[in-house]
């Protein structure tokens, strides 16, 4: 009778959902699943990659499932390696990404509850408040079956992280392997995505025919549907503006004429005074503001159709006028034949479009003049826009959070999906550099940027070895104003506080580890130091010195901190 | 100079009509603002304040007590107009808070934002008294 261990039974369960990266470190715990991928995992195309911290695993594993819309996977041994992975789980439930965290567990029959196991930890309660599930994998015979559980619920409905914590003698026990029942994917989850009533699709044409000037607001659903023809050809053909939540940035292409930067002053002004909302996906919290007005129009005035596959998104902020439960990728493919079947079909855009552009634009100046500026110190948009042209539409771009995000955010304009990665919902420090490697892994052909303030690389500075050792040429923009500078921009009357740090030249650490690096304090030296660090062959890195107190200045920080103390002040 | 009073919205001309900066920002702004400060009976201010300015080609060119017809309303209680005035409150986020609401076309408001923000600067200049407990 052939054997197979609970590490084996855990490596095909995982296997036969394609799994291609386990991220995390090893601990002893781990070795005989460890031992696993080695000898059964790597031929079948897994590979485990390790990482310097756990929060760096987790973070890798959020991005991974981002880029793909497949689950990404990450590992910390009992205790310690779990505890470190929260702040990277945390990320991935407020950005609502598929990720399956494993946590190994000491002994079954010592754990839950503790009897005084070094390390012992009750994992389940740690992850339980940032996990969609979790679970104890209780016996060996479990294994497949809580495997196929943890992915089906991952990816159902609003996706977001599971847990599985599996005691260590359950990963070393051996068993008869035709105990154990491996299924395909289609034979536990759903293959197909619900699809919305034909009444719902009824009442949002009728919506949309008394609509003068409707707007298409698309969330992350967009991105996890696919759905990115049939968004372009909803908004060309009711000819509406669309507007996109931070994350979903890439679903509909910026530079088509209908498309307006996201949270821009052009993106507000259709926002408010849209007679109609299509929203794909979005829940309109904090970074969407509310969903109300200024920002958005009044529930008088507005309508809205809010299309979302969870139905606890729904209203969640703001009264709707229609609710659609149903994948927006179905919900925009039964629309669309309905509107050609009525042979809906707008010309050209309501006029009002053309002043959102113009106010767009003259809100933007500020930023391309900024993009361009000559200053010593550099001013912090002008790396920004250097590394915008510099490379191709192609690339992936990591935003890491802070000023350096607020600065980037409205300059980057992403053409195509599945090409951008920041943190919104969660307002989290320090994922970026982890996010960029695993993008890079993910697609080694497709050039990965990161832009990143210097408070915030330093949360994860020592994934800079991952980087070396995987041999990973991304390019690492540091904007390095030797503060936290958006704290410090709230700071009263001068008044700083615990926001100043010493001043680290990025460069020489990056050098240090591997790295290329270079120090540039000149606006002028940008373009060439990014040409010589994207030729390096290998990761690089500039530690770009910008202008401390323009950074402290950055346009609209105010809009946000009203949205952020809402009510508070 | 008390807040709204006739010397106060003198001062306001003078000082805007005299500003370069401020004259680059809104030399295209040709609309006219209504602003109503709510009564706070709490505080001592027993009734609405309500005045109104016109901005032609970046200049101010005329203001005046009590309600006419014009191009934006901005309301908000007196404590959020006296937080903005002692620049304890930006006009941006206290809209975005909805301390201050607008009626009027937002893409207008916010195409102008920038002038909005040195006008305000510039208000913020005046020695301005407060009414009732805000003295």
């Amino acid at each position: 009778m052939t054997k197979i261990s609970g590490a084996e039974a855990l490596l095909k369960a995982l296997l036969m959902e394609n799994v291609r990266f386990v991220f995390g470190i090893p601990g002893g715990q781990w070795i005989p699943f460890l031992d696993a991928i080695h000898r059964l995992g790597r031929k079948e195309g897994l590979e485990f990659i390790m990482t310097r911290h756990e929060q760096a695993a987790a973070h890798m594993a959020d991005a991974y499932s981002r880029l793909t819309n497949d689950v990404g996977v990450c590992l910390g041994t009992v205790g310690p390696g779990a505890v470190d992975l929260v702040p990277g789980v945390f990320e991935a439930f407020s950005e609502s990404s598929a990720v399956l965290v494993l946590t190994v567990q000491v002994q079954s029959w010592k754990a839950y509850p503790d009897t005084g196991s070094t390390q012992y930890c009750d994992h389940k309660g740690l992850f339980e408040s940032i996990t969609k599930w979790n679970a104890v994998v209780s016996h060996w015979r479990r294994i497949p079956e809580l495997v196929q559980r943890a992915f089906r619920t991952a990816l159902s409905g609003t996706p977001g992280p599971v847990h599985l914590d599996i005691p260590v003698d359950v990963l070393f026990y051996e068993g008869n392997a035709d105990e154990l029942i491996f299924l395909p994917p289609e034979n536990y989850r759903i293959q197909e995505k619900p699809a919305p009533s034909p009444k719902a699709i009824d009442k949002a044409v009728e919506m949309i025919l008394a609509s003068e000037n409707p707007l298409i607001h698309a969330g992350g659903a967009v991105q996890r549907s696919a759905a990115f023809q049939e968004l372009r050809d909803l908004a060309e053909r009711l000819q509406a503006a669309v507007t996109t939540t931070v994350y979903a940035r890439g679903v509909f292409p910026a530079d088509h004429p209908l498309s307006f930067i996201p949270m821009g002053y052009g993106a507000i002004s259709a926002q408010a005074e849209a007679d109609l909302v299509i929203d794909l996906g979005a829940r309109l919290c904090a970074m969407d503001m509310w969903g109300r007005e200024p920002g958005w129009g009044t529930p008088e005035e507005q309508k809205l159709i809010q299309v979302d596959i969870n139905p606890e998104s729904i209203a969640l902020n703001r009264k709707v006028d229609l609710a659609v439960q149903a994948d927006v990728g179905e919900f925009l493919r039964a629309l669309l034949n309905r509107l050609k079947q009525k042979g809906v079909k707008r010309e050209k855009p309501n006029k009002r479009l053309e002043q959102y552009r113009e106010t767009e634009n003259v809100w933007l100046e500020e930023f391309l003049e900024g993009g361009e500026s000559n200053a010593v110190p550099i001013h912090p948009l002008r790396p920004v826009a250097e590394f915008k042209n510099y490379f191709p539409d192609d690339a992936i771009v990591v935003l890491d959070g802070g000023n350096s995000q607020v600065w980037a955010t409205y300059l980057i304009r992403i053409n195509r999906p599945f090409s951008f990665l920041a943190q919104s919902d969660s307002g989290m420090l320090g994922g970026g550099l982890p996010k960029a490697l695993a993008a890079k892994l993910t697609f080694p052909d497709r050039p990965v940027y990161l832009l990143t303030g210097d408070g915030a690389f330093m949360f994860n500075v020592q994934e800079l070895e991952t980087a070396r050792r995987l041999n990973l040429p991304i390019v690492v923009g540091v904007l390095n104003d030797r503060a936290w500078g958006m704290i410090k921009a709230d700071q009263p009357d001068g008044r700083y506080i615990g926001v100043d740090f010493y001043d680290v030249d990025f460069s020489q650490v990056a050098r240090s580890f591997g790295w290329y690096g270079e120090r540039v304090k000149e606006p002028s030296e940008i373009r060439e130091a990014l040409k010589r660090a994207a030729k390096s062959g290998g990761p690089a890195l500039l530690d770009i010195l910008v202008d401390p107190e323009v950074n402290l200045k950055v346009p609209d920080l105010e809009t946000l901190d009203g949205i952020w103390l809402d009510e508070v002040i | 100079m008390l807040l709204g009073s006739k010397e106060w919205w003198d001062k306001a001309m003078e000082i805007v009509n005299s500003d370069e900066e401020y004259y680059k920002l809104a030399k295209n702004i040709n609309k006219s603002y209504t602003f109503k400060v709510l009564a706070e009976p709490e505080n001592g201010i027993n009734e609405n304040i309500i005045m109104g300015y016109k901005i032609e080609n970046g200049k101010m060119t005329d203001h005046w007590e009590n309600e006419r017809p014009t191009d934006f309303v901005i309301s908000g209680p007196y404590k959020v107009w006296y937080q903005i005035i002692k620049g304890k409150l930006g006009p941006v986020k206290a809209m975005t808070m909805r301390k201050l609401k607008v009626k009027g076309s937002l893409p207008e408001m916010l195409k102008y934002n920038k002038a909005t923000l040195r006008w305000v600067d510039l208000l913020r200049t005046i020695e301005t008294e407060f009414h009732g407990n805000y003295e």
